[in-house]
C-alpha cells in the first residue's frame, strides 16, 4: 500500500499534505493499492547532477486515481499495468508479471 | 472600462550576449527610444525570473530606475517563474486601468548564458514541485511525459513535431531581434541530440540572454490591450487530471476572451508559448484555435505557418527567438504590437486582433493577453 492524502472533493494524491491544493479543505490520510497502469515514460539523457545517466522516469496512475513520478528500470509500454514500490525511500515501478 | 494601449516597444537581439544584465535593459531601453519618442512614464513594472540565482543581484527593480536614470519613479518587480514577462504587461495594463498612472514602463530580461549548462538547467529545474524534482526531473522530463502521453491519446506523428521547430525557425530568418536566424529542417530536428525521448534538442527553447520593454499609455498608441487572463495550475504535474491539456491555460483564456468580447476564430496572428514543440500544438488546442487532438494536424497542413490561416509564433517564437525566461513573455506581446502596428517587416501578417499565451514554471501559472490594432 502507499500513503497518500484524499480531499471530499475527489482530489487524490500520493503526498500526504493537511490541505487540497484544488478546494482547500482538510485532507485525510489515505492508503492507496500499490498497483496502477503506465501514464507516460521518458529516457531522460541529461539529468541534473547526482542521478542516473540516462534517468528512466514514468507516470504511473494508481488504481484508486492518484498519479506520481517514478523511477523505473524495466522497459514500459503506456497502458501496461504495473507494481509501484519503494526502494531505499524512493518509488520504483516495475510491471505486473 | 478604460483599456490601455501599447504605445511604444523596444528589445534587445536575443541570444547569447557578452553585456551584463543591467546593460541588456539599457539596449532594449535605447532600442524604444530611437523606435519612438519616450514621452516618460508614470512608473516601472519589471520583471524578471531569478536575476539572484543567474546574476548573484538583488534589489534589481532598483538597479533599473538607477542604470535607466528614472531614479524617483515607482519601480515594482514582478515573478510568476517563466510567465514573468506576461505578468509585467497584465500588472502594468491594470495600474494603467485603475487610474493611478497613466503611462507605465514595462521591461522584462534575464541573462542565463554566462552560466554552465548544468547551472542553468538546475535554477531552472527550482520551479518544479519537489516531489517530482527529487526524482530528477526536469522540464525537458516532464514535457517528454506529457509529449508521449498527447502522441499515444491522438496519433500525432513525430514528424509533426519536427514541422513545429522548421517553422519557428523559418520565422525566426526573418526576425532580426531572434537568437536562431537560421533554416532547418526536418531532418535535422530528428537527427539531432536526444534530450528526453522522444523530444531532441530541437524540440526545446534554448538558453538566451535578452530584455524588452514596452511603454503602456491611458491614451496613446497604435494597440490596445482589450482582454488580459491568468490562471494557476497544481504545482505538481501529476496533481492534474490529463497531461494533454493545460487548464490554466484554458482557464486564462476564458477569462481574457471574454473581457475582450471576441472569439478565438476572431484572433489573426498569435504568439504560444513553445517552451517545446508540443506545447505550441497544445497552447494552440487550450486557447480554441483548434479542437483537443487537432492541433498537431492543423501543424501538419501548415496551417500555423506565417501564410496560414492562423500564423502562429511569427516571431520564431521560444524555440527561435529564444527565451531569456522571465522576458519572453513581454517578447511575446511585443512581437503582437509589431504585427498589428504594421512594423514586423519580412513577417507582416495582415492582422486586426492578436493574441499572447505564456505559461509560467510546468504551465502552472499562465497568461493569455488579448490585443486589437486602433482603428
Ligand atoms: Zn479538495
Amino acid at each position: 500500500m502507499i500513503n497518500g492524502s484524499e480531499c471530499r472533493c475527489g482530489f487524490r494524491t500520493i503526498s500526504i499534505r493537511p490541505s487540497c491544493p484544488i478546494c482547500g479543505k482538510m485532507m485525510v490520510q489515505k492508503e492507496f493499492p500499490d498497483e496502477g497502469r503506465v501514464l507516460s515514460y521518458t529516457r531522460l539523457q541529461v539529468p541534473p547532477e547526482g542521478f542516473n545517466v540516462p534517468l528512466d522516469l514514468a507516470m504511473i496512475e494508481l488504481q484508486e486515481g492518484p498519479k506520481l513520478v517514478c523511477w523505473t528500470e524495466s522497459e514500459l509500454e503506456i497502458g501496461q499495468m504495473v507494481e509501484v514500490y519503494l526502494d531505499q525511500n524512493m518509488f520504483k515501478c516495475k510491471p505486473l508479471s | 472600462m478604460a483599456r490601455p494601449r501599447i504605445e511604444s516597444v523596444g528589445m534587445t537581439r536575443f541570444g547569447k550576449r557578452d553585456v551584463s544584465f543591467l546593460d541588456l535593459i539599457a539596449e532594449s531601453f535605447e532600442d524604444l527610444c530611437s523606435r519612438a519618442d519616450f514621452q516618460g512614464a508614470d512608473a516601472i513594472f519589471f520583471g524578471s525570473m531569478n536575476p539572484e540565482a543567474f546574476c548573484s543581484d538583488g534589489n534589481q527593480a532598483v538597479a533599473v530606475s538607477d542604470r535607466l536614470g528614472l531614479t524617483g519613479l515607482p519601480s515594482i518587480r514582478v515573478e510568476t517563474a517563466s510567465s514573468t514577462g506576461a505578468a509585467v504587461i497584465q500588472e502594468g495594463a491594470r495600474a494603467i486601468i485603475s487610474g493611478q498612472y497613466e503611462s507605465v514602463l514595462c521591461i522584462a530580461a534575464e541573462k542565463m548564458t554566462h552560466l554552465e549548462t548544468r547551472k542553468t538547467t538546475k535554477i531552472l529545474a527550482e520551479v518544479i514541485a519537489p516531489s517530482e524534482r527529487m526524482y530528477g526531473a526536469t522540464m525537458p522530463a516532464l514535457a517528454a511525459l506529457i509529449t508521449r502521453r498527447y502522441m499515444h491519446e491522438y496519433g500525432m506523428t513525430r514528424e509533426a513535431l519536427a514541422k513545429v521547430a522548421v517553422k519557428s525557425h523559418a520565422n525566426g530568418v526573418l526576425n532580426p531581434y531572434a537568437h536562431f536566424q537560421k533554416n532547418i529542417d526536418e531532418g535535422k530536428v530528428l537527427g539531432s541530440k536526444v534530450v528526453s525521448d522522444p523530444l531532441t534538442i530541437y524540440d526545446c527553447a534554448p538558453i538566451s540572454d535578452g530584455a524588452c520593454c514596452a511603454v503602456l499609455s491611458s491614451t496613446r498608441g497604435p494597440v490596445r490591450i482589450i482582454g488580459a487572463g491568468q490562471s494557476t495550475d497544481t504545482l505538481a504535474v501529476a496533481d492534474r487530471q490529463t497531461l494533454t491539456s493545460f487548464s490554466a491555460t484554458r482557464r486564462a483564456a476564458a477569462r481574457a476572451f471574454d473581457a475582450a468580447g471576441i472569439s478565438p476564430s476572431d484572433i489573426d496572428v498569435a504568439e504560444v508559448h513553445d517552451a517545446f514543440t508540443s506545447f505550441e500544438i497544445i497552447g494552440t488546442e487550450d486557447l480554441g484555435f483548434f479542437e483537443p487532438g487537432q492541433g498537431w494536424r492543423a501543424v501538419e497542413c501548415g496551417a500555423t505557418e506565417l501564410n496560414g490561416e492562423l500564423p502562429v509564433n511569427p516571431s520564431g517564437g521560444l524555440k527561435a527567438r529564444g527565451h531569456p525566461v522571465g522576458a519572453s513573455g513581454l517578447a511575446q506581446a511585443i512581437e503582437i504590437f509589431l504585427q498589428l502596428s504594421g512594423d514586423a517587416d519580412g513577417r507582416q501578417i495582415d492582422a486586426r486582433h492578436g493574441l499572447a499565451q505564456s505559461l509560467g514554471g510546468l504551465a502552472n501559472n499562465n497568461f493569455v493577453t488579448i490585443m486589437e490594432a486602433v482603428d
